[in-house]
């Protein structure tokens, strides 16, 4: 057959099987007009459901994404961040920044998206938490002045200068620094008289970043200045001797000098008399100050604990009487120790101790014993290295503590009666290790800058699964309202067609 | 033809056909004196019998939100055809058509359209195996019978296109249905 004539023979076909469409009687059946306004109807119904539903779900998402961005930004650390007791067997060296020298000392402080590290030759860096393999500060500051631990609070570090020449100054830089280049200047400073300790970082207080300095406490305002000013301090409180040791709640600063123990209220204006003071006798050392429980945890000793005479003490926050504060209990401990507060629990180390009772954990208040003392909830064996220089830092479960020869231990906050660390490490240099988390790494301080982290693509949340970070959900939160705006403005177009 | 810096394609709102010379024909009467013939269009060119109804169907509807625009047009019809067309060879529409068209049957509700006989089966799913202008033209052709002219306006194309795409259709034909090719 020619394809001409099958073509239009075909075409009949069709045209034939339209007119032998079953002609129906009845109304609204399709292939009427009444059928068709029918299908209108239900068309446009369709589509205002479909509007609704679908707005309705963009709502939900625009919400529930606000929800998640505001409690992320506002508390939550991003759930695939967090090295808990579960995770923290699983840390590996992730990068190192040896400085070559054993003199040199690295204090390291986590803010949220770089580590910050001040050295004893001056500097203060800043690492990024995203480096993997090998890093470079994103900025850097150098003034060759020794610089104290640095601490950082809302986008701004604060480091001292430590005690030395006349003219010692708290510097403080915004945490983005690096955005105007790789060097960085603060973005304002403040005397601070001749310095503070090297190992006494700043304390923020409220709207207060309080320096304990050698001839006593300078408060500034956070916020103090931008762009290259010269701050005055809000509040000076001379004390009587060198601070040694500070600590705060919201009713009082707690200061440690060489002799006494002093609480002055927080409200203080300036050279206030301090509410009490508890003599500590012989000029000693007391290396830090905790507040847990309405109880003010220390130790007293000396460099060697070869002179004996070592204690940890607790004092009642508030005391009755201005010139005496009658002890809760004491402990006799074999060297100096560190006391490091998470809401009620207390974290002890003791320098000096060579048996199993190195580190301590104390739920304040405690129940004073019949020797006076107070009972452990738990206590760790010495860990691995030689000694202990630096309180234990407590992050998302995990006690860490950092010794001599480059050793970090992890131990679980909540611990068997003896515990044991989940996770040990040698690889972070030599000399006394201070430790920083964040960012999903560790960091150990010592004569350099040692990070380890979690292996790539494994994370975790709080309920176990997985879980996406919270800012990337600003673009499909913006992307439903738009949209969901769009499709009611359909909606409401359709309803007045 | 482009207006306010867009360009509209034909199966969503199209193009202007012709320009208004003519008085608002009704909807009602021109929907009840083109729907059967553009249901068998969108029959030959997507294959599918209860299908070809939705497409006519959507078709319509198209025509209708915007009538009182397509309504002065010389010929309306050629601006639903030329939804119907674009609609029916759409590769995503097709596979839309059979699932809906399992679960009419499944729920009890038969296509109107009846079978074709074989022959005529196979020439149209031949059609439809060419490229989609290929297909469209020949359709036209034969099932609507239009002048060469008046399928480029349906389908927005200039006379010598049509032309060139129905030479190659038939051509094509002539090679996969083994029939005697015959002088337009």
């Amino acid at each position: 057959m020619r394809l001409e004539e099958r073509a239009r023979h075909a075409a009949g076909a069709i045209r034939h099987g339209v007119e032998l469409m079953p002609v129906r009687a009845a109304a609204a059946a399709p292939g009427t007009y009444e059928g068709f306004l029918r299908f209108v109807e239900r068309r446009r119904r369709n589509q205002r459901i479909a509007t609704i539903v679908t707005a309705l779900l963009l709502a939900l998402l625009a919400v529930g994404g606000a929800i998640r961005m505001l409690h992320h930004a506002s508390e939550e650390r991003p759930a695939d961040e967090r090295i808990t007791p579960q995770r923290v067997s699983d840390l590996r060296p992730s990068w190192s920044a040896p400085s070559g020298a054993s003199t040199d000392q690295y204090s390291p402080t986590a803010g949220e998206d770089a580590v910050f590290v001040s050295t004893n030759r001056g500097q203060l860096l800043a690492y990024p938490h995203a480096c993997e393999g090998s890093c470079e500060p994103m900025w850097r500051f150098e003034n060759g002045r020794a610089l104290a631990h640095p601490a950082v609070s809302d986008g701004i570090v604060y480091v001292a200068e430590a005690s030395g020449a006349s003219g010692a100054r708290l510097l403080a830089f915004e945490t983005d620094c690096a955005a105007v280049g790789p060097s960085c200047r603060p973005a304002w400073t403040g005397r601070i008289g001749h310095g503070v300790r090297w190992d006494q970082p700043p304390l923020v207080a409220g709207d207060l970043i309080v320096v304990p300095a050698v001839d006593g406490l300078y408060a500034f305002p956070i916020g103090c200045g931008r762009v290259n000013e010269t701050c005055r301090p809000a509040r000076m409180i001379h004390t009587p001797g060198p601070v040694l040791a500070l600590a705060s709640d919201q009713a009082s600063f707690y200061v440690a000098t060489d002799r006494e123990v002093l609480a002055y209220a927080a409200s203080c204006a300036s050279d206030c008399e301090p509410t009490w003071r508890w003599p500590i006798g012989r000029p000693q050392i007391i290396a830090s100050l905790g507040v847990a429980g309405d109880t003010l945890l220390f130790g007293t000793g000396y460099p060697s604990p070869t002179l004996g005479d070592n204690h940890l003490w607790a004092l009642p926050t508030v005391c009755a009487d201005h010139e005496g504060c009658a002890p809760l209990w004491s402990l006799d401990t074999e060297g100096n120790t560190f006391v490091t507060t998470v809401g009620d629990r207390a974290y002890v180390v003791d320098q000096g101790a060579n048996t199993d009772r190195t580190i301590l954990a104390y739920d304040l208040p405690c129940s004073v014993t019949t020797q006076g003392g107070c009972d452990p909830v738990w206590e760790a064996p010495r860990p691995a290295g030689w000694e202990v220089y630096d309180p234990a830092v407590v992050v998302d479960g995990v006690v860490y503590v950092g010794s001599t020869d480059g050793y970090v231990s992890a131990y679980p906050s909540d611990c068997d009666p003896v515990c044991r660390p989940l996770w040990e490490t040698s690889a972070a240099g030599y000399g006394p290790v201070q430790v920083a988390v964040g960012g999903g790494k560790v960091y150990a301080g010592g004569e350099g800058i040692y990070a380890f982290g979690l292996p790539q693509g494994r994370a975790e949340s709080a309920s176990g699964g997985t879980s996406p970070g919270g800012s990337p959900l600003i673009f499909p939160v913006a992307l439903a309202i738009v949209i969901g705006a769009v499709l009611v403005r359909r909606f409401l177009r359709s309803r007045n067609a | 033809m482009q207006r306010s810096g867009r360009v509209r394609r034909a199966s969503s709102v199209g193009e202007d056909p012709l320009p208004a010379v003519r008085p608002p024909r009704a909807f009602e009467d021109f929907y009840r004196s083109e729907f059967a013939s553009v249901v068998g269009l969108a029959f030959a060119l997507s294959g599918s019998r209860s299908g070809a109804e939705d497409i006519a169907q959507e078709a319509f509807l198209a025509a209708y939100r915007i009538w009182p625009r397509v309504s002065v047009y010389e010929r309306p019809e050629a601006w639903v055809r030329r939804v119907v067309a674009n609609k029916s060879v759409s590769f995503f529409r097709r596979r839309g058509l059979e699932v809906r068209a399992l679960a009419k049957m499944a729920i009890g509700r038969h296509p109107s359209l009846p079978d074709l006989p074989e022959e005529d089966a196979e020439f149209w799913a031949t059609v439809r195996s060419l490229p989609k202008r290929q297909a469209q033209v020949i359709a036209l052709h034969y099932l609507e019978d239009v002048p060469v002219s008046q399928i480029g306006q349906i389908l927005g194309l200039a006379e010598g296109t049509v032309k060139a795409h129905l030479h190659a259709a038939r051509k094509n034909l002539v090679a996969r249905l083994g029939a005697e090719e015959e002088e337009p």
